[in-house]
């Protein structure tokens, strides 16, 4: 019911949209979209319609059809999803909302959105979120609805980026100390007392200092996250110099075979690599 | 420790940490460039001596807490300085952040006249050290460090001994390198956040609750959001921290390219005249273009 439902809107507002294209054209295309007119409809009465072209019939009886739905809504709400909102889609979905369908949009350039939604579009899904919730709370200690796609994958490469500078700052606070005649492990009981101390440095700083990296998370992962907070942030025209700095940490790391060790490997970038070892 | 106290510095940190020793009952005499700024501590039932040759005269144990190296080598070595009094049976406790040369510098100043030596710079800033919670990073002449305990134990919650001189200064360098490269990496976060459209409030609870944690984050994100910056440590001071750390990496060829790129953060945000500010203002100068957002 649902396809079908989905397919009767699409014909029906491309018809609407015809008339305000040249007639020729739309002559043209409304008699080829009058034989593709879903055969459920072909049953209505014509005569409580004022005579008019095909194409006029089939989009009023659509009408009434979706104020049938609407009357059912209270009972049985029927949620539609809308991806793309260029030079078509934007009408077509306007359309949709005016004649009072529930509407959720998604488009690549987020701002698109935003005439839609003035009309009273949702974007992103909350509703899915809320009935998620439970799940989500099995997995997880604790759940954020960020709003439109994108939202969620953005913060999670914000998080992993500072994330990832974090490690490589301590990576070469680790092998600074060591260089200087300190006690790494020191370090890492100093850190534990101060306003820096975090549970990533408290949990991975031992194994570090013993040259250990049991893989928690990927170090090719975690560069994968950089490469693309980089791109974020390039795409918003935001310098990032830290991030960049690290990025290249990794990338020597995994040029030295460390993809697959903890990304706290990283550490061994800054160690210098002669000719005759082997990883 | 019955003995009386001096204590040369009361700036930040220095006025801090003298107002607590009082506090719980030692007999401190102060000293500090700007004299007015000793007035709230005699309130409080201390002492005044006119130079730091005074104080060192008149008390077994002289605690410091000058700004940087300049401060620290010229209370000891100008006229008027602690050399022109110390002698055996006083010990000298350099609490400054200092590089390990100046540190080093001192150490043979103060012990050639027979007195003691201590370094021990800290990590913390006003709060915890209004509140006694300073970490205290030590390095010098065991026995003295054993004297001080008493005193560290109220200035602090933890102590560590070191090992040699130098050692204190190197140790407090790491850990303010480390601190600086992650404030930078924190900057990045909140404006990337910011200009993806994401809340940067939001993304302080998503931090909050994971990993990378930790009670900087949380304290000077929402006054960083807010563009509040009242120092509570220097911008100035992290930038001559990174710069130290920096040296000291260079001197012994260590790679360091993230704490590179955070000091270059820092020189920009000076010559933005953000020095005197606190050192989380950064942020002004990582967000692109400047004053955006």
């Amino acid at each position: 019911m649902a396809m079908s439902f989905v397919k009767a809107i699409y014909t029906c507002s491309l018809s609407t949209s015809i008339f305000n294209s040249p007639p020729t054209k739309a002559m043209a295309m409304s008699s080829s979209f009058c034989n593709r007119t879903p055969n459920h409809f072909s049953g209505r009465p014509i005569s409580s319609f004022p005579t008019k072209p095909t194409f006029s019939l089939s989009f009023k009886a659509f009408c009434s059809q979706t104020s049938a739905s609407t009357a059912k809504a209270d009972e049985m709400p029927v949620r539609i999803g809308f991806l793309g909102l260029g030079i078509m889609g934007s009408p077509m979905a306007q359309n949709l909302i005016k004649a009072g369908c529930d509407l959720t949009v998604w488009n690549r350039t987020k701002n698109k959105c935003d005439p839609l939604i003035s009309l009273g579009a949702n974007s992103g899904d909350k509703p899915l979120f809320e009935t998620a919730a439970p799940f989500l709370d099995i997995m997880g200690k604790s759940r954020f609805f960020l709003g439109d796609v994108g939202n969620g994958a953005a913060m999670k490469l914000v998080v992993n980026m500072i994330m990832g500078s974090m490690m490589a700052s301590f990576s070469e606070g680790l092998l600074l100390s060591e260089k200087v005649g300190l006690d790494p492990s020191v370090l890492v009981e100093v850190v534990s007392q101060g306003a820096i101390s975090a549970p990533m440095f408290s949990m991975k700083g031992p194994s570090m200092v013993q040259s250990l990296y049991p893989t928690a998370f990927p170090l090719k992962h975690q560069q994968k996250d950089l490469r693309l907070a980089l791109g974020l942030a390039e795409s918003v025209s935001q310098p990032t110099p830290i991030a960049a700095a690290a990025n290249e940490m990794y990338k020597v790391a995994k040029s030295r075979g460390l993809s697959d060790q903890d990304f706290s490997a990283v550490i061994e970038a800054l160690k210098v690599k002669l000719q005759n070892q082997s990883d | 420790m019955g003995e009386e106290i001096g204590f040369l510095g009361l700036g930040i940190m220095g006025k801090a940490m003298s107002m607590n020793l009082i506090r719980h009952g030692f007999k401190v005499t102060v000293w500090n460039r700007t004299l007015s700024r000793c007035d709230e501590l005699v309130e409080h039932g201390a002492s005044v001596a006119e130079t730091p040759a005074a104080v060192v005269k008149k008390c077994k144990y002289t605690i410091a807490m000058l700004s940087d190296p300049s401060a620290a080598l010229s209370v000891v070595f100008d006229k008027g300085g602690v050399l022109e009094q110390m002698c055996s049976g006083k010990g000298y406790v350099d609490m400054s952040t200092v590089d390990s040369d100046t540190s080093s510098k001192i150490s043979e100043a103060i012990t050639s006249k027979g007195g003691c030596f201590l370094e021990a710079p800290v990590s913390g800033s006003k709060k915890p050290a209004e509140d006694g919670q300073l970490v205290i990073l030590a390095a010098g002449e065991k026995k003295l460090f054993e004297e001080a305990l008493p005193a560290f134990d109220v200035m602090g919650k933890k102590s560590f001994f070191l090992g040699q001189v130098g050692n204190g200064a190197k140790m407090k360098l790491v850990v303010n390198m480390i601190m600086g490269s992650m404030m930078n990496a924190f900057s990045e976060g909140l404006i990337l956040a910011d200009k993806s459209g994401l809340n940067t409030q939001t993304l302080l609870d998503v931090l909050d609750l994971g990993g990378i944690a930790n009670p900087m984050f949380k304290m000077k994100g929402p006054t960083m959001i807010q563009k509040s910056y009242s120092p509570a440590f220097p911008l100035k001071h992290q930038q001559k921290d990174m710069r130290l750390a920096l040296a000291l990496g260079d001197e012994n060829a260590v790679s360091m390219p993230v704490a590179a790129a955070a000091n270059e953060a820092f020189k920009k945000a000076r010559s933005m005249g953000l020095g005197d500010l606190d050192f989380s203002a950064v942020y002004e100068a990582v967000k692109f273009p400047e004053n955006s957002s």
